[in-house]
C-alpha cells in the first residue's frame, strides 16, 4: 500500500510544477462552466421549471458539473498507448507492483492535484460570480461526496478497460477520445438525460455512462431524494463490481497477450 | 510576380503530396476511429435540439437557425483541421527543433509552415460540416440563388482564415513557452463555445470583446445573422460575405507578423 501512496504522491508532485499548464486548464473549465450557465439563463428565461428543475437548481448543476469535470480525467488509457508503442510496457511489468493498481495510484494523484489546483480555485470564483447553492443538509452533501468518488471509479474502469484494448489494436487511433465524446453526450455532463426522449432514456438506463456525472449532480440538486438517492448510488456499486470483473478478465488476457509478444 | 507565385504554388503542391502519401502509409485499421470522433462531436447538435424542445428558442434562436450556425461555424472548422492542423504542433516543432531544416530553405518559413500539412483526416469534419449545413438549409428554407452561393463561399474562406488565424497567434506562443497543449486545448473550447452557439446569449460584454477584440464573431455569429436576415444591431457599411473576407485576410498577415516576431525567438532544439 505504502508504494502505491508513494505512485500518487510523485505523480500529484510533477502535475503541480506544470504551472503554466494549470492555468490554462483551469481557464479552459472556467470558460466551460460560464459558457453552461449562460446558455442555461437563455433556455429558462420567464420558465419557471421544467422536469421539475428551476433556474437555481439548473445553474447549480452546470457548475458542480465543470467543477466534477476538472478533477474527472484520467490518463490510464493514454499513458497505457504509449508504454505499449514505446516498449516501456516491459518494466512496468518487471515492478513488484500491480500494474493496474499502479496507474490507479497515478491517476488518483493526478487527480488530487487538479483537486488543489483546479476545483478549489473554480468553486472560489464560482461562488463569488455566481450564486452556487450549497446543498441543503449535511447528509446530501456526504452522499454526494460518495456518488462522485464511485463516478470516479467507474469512469476510471471504463478508461481502463479502453486502454487495455491497446494490447490487440496497437494503432488504436484514438479510443480515448470516441470516449470522452461517448462520455460527453450520454452521462448528463452536459445536459441531464432527463431532457431526452423516454425511449432513449429507457436505453442508456442500462448504460454505466449516466452513473458518472448525472447520479451526484442529481443527489447534489436534490433531483433524487432519500431512497432513490440509495437506490442510484447501489446501482453504482453495481457497476464497480461488474467493470471491474471486466477489467480482471481483460487485463488477464492481456498479460497473455504480452508474453506471446515477448522476445 | 507570377513567377514567383508559380514556384510557390509547385512548393505547396509538392509538400501537400508528400504529407498525404505520408499519411496513407499507416493502417487504414484506424479508419473506424476516424469516422466515429467527428460523427460524436456532430451530435453536439442534438443535445441542443433536447434543450430547445424542453424549453424555447435560445436567445431568439430557434433550432433550425441554430443549426445553421452549427453548421456554418462547424464547415471552417473543417477546413482548419484539413489546411492548418499543423499549428497546434508548433510546440512540439520547436522542442523537436523542426524549424531548423525550414530556415535552412531558401523560401518563407512561414509559407513552409502554412502548407506543410494537408491532413486528410479533417476531411472527414468537413463532410461533417456540409451534412449538418445542409441538413439546417432545408430547416430554414434557404435560398439557393447565385448570389448567396457566393456569399456563402466568401464566408467560409474568410471564417477559415479567422480561425486558423487565432489559432496561429495564440499557438505562436510556444516559441517562448516551448509548449502550447494546454492553449491548444482552451482555444478549442473556447471556438466550440463561441462559434457553434450564437454568442447573443452571452452578456454584452463578452459580445463586444468577441466583436472587436477577437473578432471571433464574425465566424458564424454575424454571417449566420446577415444570411437568416436577423437584426443583432451591427451595422456594416459593405457586403458582410466581403467583410468577413477581408477580415480572414488581415487576421492572417496579423498572424504571420506574429508567427514571425516568434521565430525570432526561435533558438532550435539542445543537443
Amino acid at each position: 500500500m505504502r508504494a502505491y501512496y508513494y505512485i500518487a504522491k510523485m505523480k500529484l508532485l510533477v502535475s503541480l510544477t506544470y504551472r503554466f499548464d494549470v492555468f490554462a486548464s483551469f481557464g479552459t473549465n472556467l470558460l466551460i462552466i460560464i459558457s453552461n450557465i449562460y446558455l442555461w439563463k437563455v433556455a429558462y428565461n420567464g420558465i419557471d421549471s421544467v422536469a421539475g428543475i428551476n433556474e437555481t437548481q439548473m445553474i447549480s448543476y452546470a457548475i458542480v458539473s465543470g467543477l466534477l469535470s476538472s478533477v474527472f480525467s484520467t490518463s490510464v488509457e493514454v499513458t497505457i498507448q504509449e508504454k505499449i508503442a514505446s516498449g516501456d510496457i516491459v518494466i512496468d511489468f518487471f515492478r513488484p507492483t500491480n500494474l493496474i493498481a499502479q496507474y490507479f495510484s497515478e491517476d488518483v494523484g493526478i487527480a488530487v492535484s487538479s483537486l488543489l489546483s483546479k476545483m478549489v480555485p473554480l468553486i472560489a470564483v464560482t461562488l463569488f460570480l455566481f450564486n452556487l447553492a450549497l446543498p441543503v443538509n449535511f447528509i446530501t452533501f456526504v452522499l454526494f461526496i460518495v456518488s462522485a468518488g464511485l463516478s470516479f471509479i467507474i469512469l476510471w474502469m471504463i478508461s481502463a478497460i479502453i486502454g487495455l484494448l491497446c494490447f490487440w489494436f496497437i494503432q488504436l487511433g484514438d479510443f480515448g477520445a470516441i470516449k470522452d465524446g461517448i462520455v460527453f453526450l450520454l452521462s448528463g455532463r452536459f445536459i441531464p438525460l432527463w431532457l431526452f426522449p423516454k425511449g432513449l432514456q429507457r436505453v442508456l438506463a442500462f448504460l454505466p455512462f449516466q452513473y458518472v456525472y448525472q447520479t451526484p449532480l442529481s443527489i447534489y440538486i436534490e433531483q433524487t431524494m432519500s431512497e432513490e438517492t440509495y437506490k442510484a448510488i447501489f446501482i453504482q456499486f453495481v457497476w464497480v463490481i461488474i467493470l471491474s470483473l471486466l477489467l480482471f478478465l481483460t487485463w488477464k488476457k492481456a498479460k497473455n497477450k504480452v508474453q506471446i509478444q515477448g522476445g | 510576380m507570377i513567377k514567383g507565385i508559380k514556384y510557390h504554388f509547385s512548393v505547396a503542391v509538392y509538400y501537400i503530396k508528400l504529407s498525404v502519401l505520408k499519411q496513407l502509409e499507416y493502417s487504414l485499421g484506424i479508419l473506424g476511429t476516424i469516422i466515429m470522433i467527428p460523427l460524436i462531436y456532430a451530435t453536439g447538435i442534438l443535445l441542443l435540439y433536447f434543450m430547445v424542445e424542453n424549453y424555447q428558442a435560445l436567445g431568439g434562436w430557434t433550432f433550425p437557425q441554430l443549426a445553421f450556425l452549427y453548421g456554418l461555424g462547424y464547415l471552417s472548422h473543417g477546413f482548419m483541421m484539413v489546411f492548418s492542423v499543423q499549428n497546434w504542433w508548433i510546440g512540439s516543432y520547436v522542442i523537436r527543433g523542426e524549424f531548423d531544416r525550414m530556415i535552412l530553405r531558401p523560401i518563407s518559413v512561414f509559407f513552409q509552415f502554412s502548407v506543410r500539412y494537408f491532413n486528410i483526416i479533417g476531411l472527414m469534419d468537413v463532410v461533417v460540416g456540409i451534412t449538418i449545413f445542409l441538413y439546417a438549409c432545408r430547416l430554414v428554407e434557404f435560398q439557393w440563388t447565385l448570389i448567396n452561393i457566393m456569399n456563402i463561399s466568401l464566408i467560409i474562406c474568410g471564417a477559415t482564415l479567422i480561425r486558423s488565424a487565432t489559432f496561429t497567434i495564440f499557438c505562436s506562443s510556444a516559441f517562448w513557452t516551448k509548449r502550447n497543449e494546454s492553449i491548444v486545448n482552451l482555444l478549442n473550447d473556447f471556438m466550440e463555445r463561441t462559434t457553434l452557439y450564437p454568442i447573443s446569449i452571452y452578456p454584452n460584454f463578452i459580445q463586444v470583446i468577441l466583436t472587436f477584440i477577437i473578432p471571433i464573431a464574425f465566424i458564424s455569429f454575424y454571417p449566420s445573422s446577415y444570411l437568416l436576415d436577423k437584426n443583432v444591431g451591427l451595422q456594416i457599411p459593405i457586403n458582410m460575405a466581403l467583410w468577413v473576407l477581408m477580415m480572414g485576410l488581415g487576421m492572417f498577415f496579423l498572424s504571420k507578423a506574429v508567427f514571425n516576431l516568434g521565430l525570432k525567438k526561435y533558438e532550435s532544439a539542445g543537443s
